[in-house]
């Protein structure tokens, strides 16, 4: 490893990495770890970086394959319940609980947090890079490959969606007025 | 009473106030943990620690009945020797079991080496130390069971306490919720060891009872030495426990092929002689000989100065000559003829002292040297009972 690089990487992008990691799985020691085998993976594909795409984006397209490796194994584990002895599940279940930074939003917000795991898996990737992370239209095409207008069409449904399902709670348990 | 409203342009600019969340860790931590992992994981082989751990116990057993066979004979026609000439019958008998058994415990460890490290190095460091009372300011214990060639070695951990705040909700985190929270980032190749943990099942704690719920398809069972490594590791890891359960996924005690139901492993205290155990990698660490509990101190020390099989070493310095007093506070030892540390290597000095005090402790006495040259070494005091390892073999924090 290349310490220079990573000090650079951790300098500029570290906190915004965790933060997208930490949004999608909502356990810390979790996202700490899913962090680390990000910087494994980058450290093993740095040579091969070819800058067609920016640092940044390359480093949240990493973070993005991770985690969703990380929810495809948890899923596999859940349908075969005697599988492995599996601290991440029980970390994962147990992470139903909300980041503690969400928990002290007002009621709205974190109904709205939560709401976005009733999405689909692309549209929660979406608001999270778009609203959460502050990527643009571009960037995020760039992290998921895909087309502008894909990103464009998938944030349009997701934000559709979510306002379908917050409509549809009921008001006076689901949120303060 | 009516929804309340939502259009998009709300949920949007609600979304874009979302807070920033920070990793807490320092730089440094995230820095050495990733400097110290292995870039690629190897694949796991559960089963490879179970299959030596049973073809450890065949290789043995073959020995044990060829050289009954062999000496037979001999044994008898000497039964009217003296008892010390059928000691030193006994004694030969055992070097040549560690004759016979050393090419073939060679080899194993040469594959063990090509296999656990490639082209790496060991990830402990030079010298590995026990734990005492005063590294513990600032500090929990972790300790855990490691095996390789079917022994379990008893290392210990010693994690800031400022991340044990930051890990867990609540104070005192028992070895059960440390194991499911740490077990999964040890990387036991990276030390030497074969890879073991975490353990397969779901381990859980009421109050001081702990369960490990096996799945069905465990191999804990596939030798009685595989069920040995299993128990041994057990003890080692949860030390904090007064038993631990073994369950079957329907929570019923868990039946292992060979002893049937399986009693509850408790981690009580034994009385062991500690050996000094050197791994694949060159690490030498202190490991008792789980296989023999001694009535006394003397007893337990003095029988470090015979190795019980190849890989225990007696890590008395040149095998010098020592006599055993036990006393009311303490456990004297006294080398026949003056020692002078400053000749000797200082990582087995340090072997020898903290062996020896680590047999001492599981008879919970501190030991006392005299026919030492020297008045003080290292960090220790000679001229009293030195203080009583917390725990053997301290490997660095944090896991890698």
């Amino acid at each position: 490893m290349n310490d220079s690089v990573f000090h650079r990487l951790y300098d500029e992008y570290h906190q915004d990495v965790f933060q997208f990691l930490i949004y999608l799985v909502k356990n810390r020691h979790l996202s700490e770890d899913l962090m680390h085998e990000v910087y494994i993976r980058v450290f093993k594909a740095y040579d091969r970086f070819e800058g067609k795409s920016s640092e940044k984006t390359w480093l949240f397209s990493i973070a993005k394959n991770v985690a969703i490796d990380h929810f495809r194994k948890t899923a596999v584990r859940q349908k075969h319940s005697m599988d492995y002895f599996d601290w991440e599940t029980q970390q994962l279940v147990s992470s139903e609980k909300i980041p503690e930074e969400v928990s002290l939003l007002n009621e709205d917000k974190i109904l709205l947090y939560k709401t976005l795991d009733l999405c689909t898996g692309d549209q929660k990737m979406v608001i999270i890079m778009r609203f959460f992370q502050d990527l643009s239209i571009a960037e995020t095409a760039e992290v998921l490959g895909w087309t502008e207008g894909k990103v464009k069409t998938t944030q349009h449904r997701a934000i559709k969606s979510l306002r379908e399902k917050l409509s549809s709670m009921e008001g006076g348990e689901a949120h303060a007025e | 009473m009516p929804n309340k409203q939502w259009d998009d342009d709300q949920i949007e600019s609600m979304l874009r106030e979302f807070p920033k969340i920070k990793d807490e860790r320092p730089k440094e931590e995230v820095y050495m943990r990733l400097n110290e992992k292995k870039p690629v994981k190897t694949k796991t082989k559960r089963w490879l620690p179970l299959l030596v751990a049973a073809l450890a116990f065949i290789t043995v057993g073959v020995l044990i009945a060829s050289i009954i066979s062999q000496n037979g004979m001999d044994s008898a026609s000497d039964s009217s020797g003296s008892e010390s000439a059928k000691d030193e019958a006994a004694t030969s008998d055992t070097s040549r079991l560690n004759d016979q058994a050393s090419p073939e415990a060679e080899s194993s460890n040469d594959a063990n080496s090509i296999e656990s490290f490639g082209t790496e190095e060991s990830a402990a460091s030079a010298g590995i130390q026990a734990v005492y009372e005063e590294d513990l300011a600032g500090n929990t214990l972790f300790t855990m069971g490691l095996t390789e060639n079917a022994f379990v070695i008893p290392v210990s951990f010693l994690i800031p306490d400022a991340q044990i705040a930051r890990d867990f909700s609540q104070e005192n985190p028992t070895s059960v919720d440390l194991y499911n929270r740490y077990a999964g980032q040890l990387d036991e190749q990276a030390y030497g060891f074969e890879e073991y943990h975490p353990m397969l099942g779901r381990l859980s704690a009421n109050g001081r009872i702990a369960e490990h719920m096996l799945p069905e398809d465990h191999q804990y069972d596939l030798a009685s030495a595989s069920i040995e490594v299993y128990t041994r590791t057990l003890k080692e890891t949860f030390k904090d426990m007064d038993e631990i359960v073994v369950a079957d996924e329907q929570g019923n005690r868990a039946e292992f092929s060979q002893v049937g139901i399986l009693e509850p492993v408790k981690p009580a205290p034994e009385k062991h002689a500690f050996y000094s155990y050197t791994t694949a990698g060159g690490d030498t660490y202190s490991v008792p000989d789980y296989g023999m509990d001694y009535e006394s101190a003397p007893e337990a020390l003095l029988a470090m100065k015979n190795s019980p099989n190849d890989f225990l070493e007696n890590p008395i310095l040149q095998e010098l000559e020592f006599e055993v007093l036990e006393k009311e506070e303490s456990v004297a030892v006294t080398f026949s003829e003056p020692l002078d540390l400053n000749g000797f290597d200082e990582q087995a000095v340090r072997q020898m002292i903290e062996n020896v005090s680590l047999t001492a402790k599981s008879f919970g006495k501190p030991v006392e040297f005299s026919g030492m040259e020297q008045t003080e070494w290292q960090e220790f005091n000679l001229q009293e009972p030195l203080p009583v390892p917390v725990a053997p073999n301290q490997l660095q924090w944090p896991l890698n």
